[in-house]
């Protein structure tokens, strides 16, 4: 399964550079964070549109191999806290390996 | 969900549940229930414990819902985060082909970054492609609630050559926040 987040914005407060590389001594950071704050609004359409692993788009399992498999989940933000829902099909193996299916409460 | 790591977590950091004062587990329209306060023990200093990255959850279980729920709180969130993120990084390449590859709308190249650090192409040359890395420093802050989707934290973001061969500077983001 898969887990799309979409960014209505981004932003930072401060930027600041470490290097050996001798670098202009009139660096300033606040340009460092101004130029990244202007390269975030032509960003944020992208990792919407493009989606990217890790960062916009996040592989959820839908197998625990052996024990469950998931299905029908579910992810929502209500009043003050973050609400999972899922239909678990719990995954019983006896000896011939071959799993009994055990349907949870539906 | 996660890029390869080597989190550690320390050994006295533990996630407790315990049933919530004045709320027994109970059977109700076909469905097992239970209201539990959730922590995390064994942070010391380091955990959340005020404002409202440590809002607790007004919960409610829905009795016509999925058959398995689970709710976390911003409290709980950011206290597992940083017990595995606290004094963890967690570190993602991107090659300059991959950054290319994606459509990234900012030309990643040195030329592009001397926006930023002015000098960069006297020191490495002009139009010379550039891969990344990024890694957290700490953990994040999330907030979660009917009005704000949000997450805030200060993260690395690594220059090299193409080849990640040569790293050229660490650009330090500070105070980054996202909202959803």
């Amino acid at each position: 399964m898969i887990l799309n987040v979409d960014w209505e914005s981004i932003k930072m407060d401060s930027a600041d550079v470490e290097t050996d590389i001798p670098l202009d001594t009139s660096l300033d950071d606040k340009v460092i964070a101004d130029y990244f704050n202007f390269m975030f609004q032509e960003i944020t359409p992208w990792v919407n549109e493009y989606k990217p692993k890790s960062v916009t788009t996040f592989s959820i399992p839908s197998e625990i191999p052996g024990y469950m498999n998931l299905k029908d989940l579910t992810l929502e933000v209500r009043d003050n806290y973050l609400a999972f829902g899922m239909s678990p099909k719990f995954l019983v193996y006896q000896d011939d390996h071959k799993p009994r299916v055990r349907e949870a409460l539906s | 969900m996660l890029p390869s790591n080597n989190i550690v977590l320390d050994d006295n950091v533990a996630i407790d549940y315990n049933n919530m004062h004045g709320s027994e587990p109970f059977v109700r329209n076909k469905r097992i229930g239970g209201y539990f306060e959730g922590a995390v023990s064994g942070l010391g200093d380091d955990a959340v414990t005020e404002g409202k990255y440590a809002a607790k959850g007004d919960i409610q279980l829905d009795d016509n819902g999925a058959p398995y729920q689970f709710a976390m709180s911003s409290f709980l969130i950011n206290n597992v985060l940083e017990a595995v993120l606290g004094h963890n990084q967690l570190s993602k390449e991107a090659s300059y082909q991959t950054i290319v590859d994606s459509g990234f709308p900012i030309d990643w190249t040195s030329t592009e970054l001397e926006g930023a650090l002015p000098s960069l192409c006297d020191n490495i040359g002009y139009d010379v492609p550039l891969s990344a890395k990024f890694m957290n420093r700490g953990a994040p802050r999330f907030i979660f609630n009917k009005d704000e989707m949000s997450i805030k934290f200060d993260m690395t973001l690594e220059v090299w050559d193409k080849d990640l061969s040569k790293k050229y500077l660490d650009l330090n983001l500070n105070g980054m926040f996202i909202k959803f």
